[in-house]
């Protein structure tokens, strides 16, 4: 097994199939945790996050779905796959609700379970790539002065350096000065480029993510910026 | 050592005589209830059906490999004959039930038995909070004799019962308790009496705990004298080894 083959945590209270899932689960490949208490899961939700979690839905104590919940309002998103030995159609619909990947209903074989393994795999790695992605801009992001990230927002909103130096109280040579250093701070090659930055600020404006177990802040600049946008807007609306 | 209750005056009994074998009779009773019984013997092969099926492809998979985990594989097969035999108890216990056959006579820890039952139940999340009380006498309950699978099963039905006779009552608790007695151990099972209907002391999922408990020889009465709670008390034989 290679240390960095990817994690699959297991969790149903049923040490039997969870050694059994275990064992096939690293036979192709997944190195694997397994739990038979949710508690000791949520314990170490922080100590290496699994790529996805597989979890039966009945468990005495705290039983899948209440598991998911806690997983979620502490920050996490590992993407799920459930496990059920029931057809209770209202449990399946609430997992589903809750935010399932998929679910896997008692006895399953081998290749569902890979295919559904797979599958969380494949969230988890695009859910990752686009959070790593933030974060990389939310660093750039930083390094710019609240003047800087106001020029910013304002020459992605399209305006002219002249207008944005009149909406900042400047001179149009200073804009040009903000301007250069936003481009180059942020590594960005053109204004299309900065304006998709931009764009990205604007939709996701959650206040922080986890990546890798470490919490990553959305900088100060970000919240100018997207300041700056929703008030041209508004100004924009009242003008038409 | 507790004193038997002497106030069921205006008490439903049913007393059985001991050790009466199963007759042509209760077995119609019986079939008709199987069903029930079945749906939790199911639920008990879905666990060991799913981890032969995991274990079976681990070991196809570790024997395929370029050098083959033979330890592995072996580790796998171990655990496919502790399923098989995990699944042939839950048979076994439906078998029991159905066939006309006595059931065993084990030594079992009815205090166990009856933790386990709740745990059950706590394991359907729309009876997760379903309020149960249970309180174990000062001396650890002696063994009783029977068969560990039906005796849980006829407590986990009258719990059921419980719950179910009690819904109108939300928010009182339903309370277990397990007594010794000189020959016997007692388990009962009190619970708050429905407001608008009279409780009820039929049922498919009573039926079958009475037939049951018939066939270990122990016994079981309904009290519904009390004007706010009903008692459902069981009592078991001691194990005599």
């Amino acid at each position: 097994m290679q240390d960095d083959a990817p994690l699959v945590a297991v969790i149903d209270d049923d040490e039997p199939t969870c050694r059994a899932i275990s064992r096939l689960l690293d036979a192709v490949g997944y190195r694997v945790r397994t739990y038979t208490n949710p508690r000791d899961y949520l314990d170490e939700l922080d100590v290496a996050p699994p790529i996805c979690v597989l979890v039966d839905i009945l468990m005495p104590e705290v039983d899948g779905l209440a598991l998911l919940r806690e997983m979620r309002h502490a920050g996490s998103d590992v993407p799920a796959v459930f496990m059920t030995g029931t057809g209770h159609v209202p449990t399946v619909v609430e997992a589903m609700k809750e935010g399932a990947l998929d679910l896997l209903s008692k006895p399953f074989t081998a290749d569902s379970l890979c295919a559904a393994i797979a599958r969380a795999t494949d969230s988890s790695r695009r859910t990752h790539g686009e959070r790593r992605d933030l974060v990389d801009l939310w660093r750039q992001v930083e390094k710019l002065t609240p003047r800087e990230a106001e020029v910013a927002a304002l020459v992605a909103c399209g305006l002219l350096n002249k207008h944005v130096a009149s909406r900042i109280g400047t001179k149009e040579k200073t804009v040009k000065v903000h301007r250069g250093r936003v481009m180059q701070k942020l590594q960005a090659s053109s204004l299309a480029e900065l304006v998709r930055m931009v764009d990205r600020l604007q939709l996701e404006q959650m206040p922080f993510v986890k990546l890798d177990g470490v919490e990553a802040r959305r900088p100060r600049a970000a919240d100018i910026i997207t300041d700056v946008l929703a008030r041209e807007r508004s100004q924009s609306q009242k003008q038409a | 050592m507790s004193a038997p209750s002497s106030h069921l005056g205006a008490t439903k009994t049913e007393n059985p005589p001991l050790q009466v074998p199963w007759s042509e009779r209760e077995r119609a009773t019986r079939l008709a209830l199987a069903g029930e019984l079945v749906a939790a013997v199911t639920h008990d092969l879905r666990q060991p059906l799913t981890a032969i099926e995991m274990n079976l492809s681990a070991a196809l998979l570790f024997l395929s490999e370029a050098e083959p985990r033979t330890d592995r594989a072996i580790e796998a097969l171990e655990d496919i004959f502790a399923q098989q035999r995990r699944m042939s108890e839950a048979l076994q216990a439906l078998d029991d039930l159905v066939v006309c056959r006595e059931p065993r006579h084990e030594r079992c820890d009815l205090t166990a038995l009856a933790r386990e039952a709740i745990a059950l139940i706590r394991t359907d999340p729309s009876l997760r909070d379903a309020p149960i009380e249970l309180t174990v006498g000062a001396q650890p309950a002696p063994s009783v004799s029977g068969d560990a699978t039906l005796i849980r099963q006829a407590l986990l039905n009258v719990l059921l019962h419980a719950i179910d006779a009690s819904g109108g009552r939300p928010g009182e608790p339903i309370r277990g308790a397990i007594t010794n007695f000189e020959d016997s151990v007692e388990a009962v099972v009190t619970y708050p009496k429905p407001v608008e209907q009279p409780a009820s002391s039929t049922g498919p999922g009573l039926t079958l705990a009475r037939a049951v408990i018939a066939a270990h020889g122990a016994t079981i009465k309904i009290d519904e004298s009390s004007e706010s709670t009903v008692r459902v008390e069981t009592r078991w034989p001691t194990y005599a080894g």
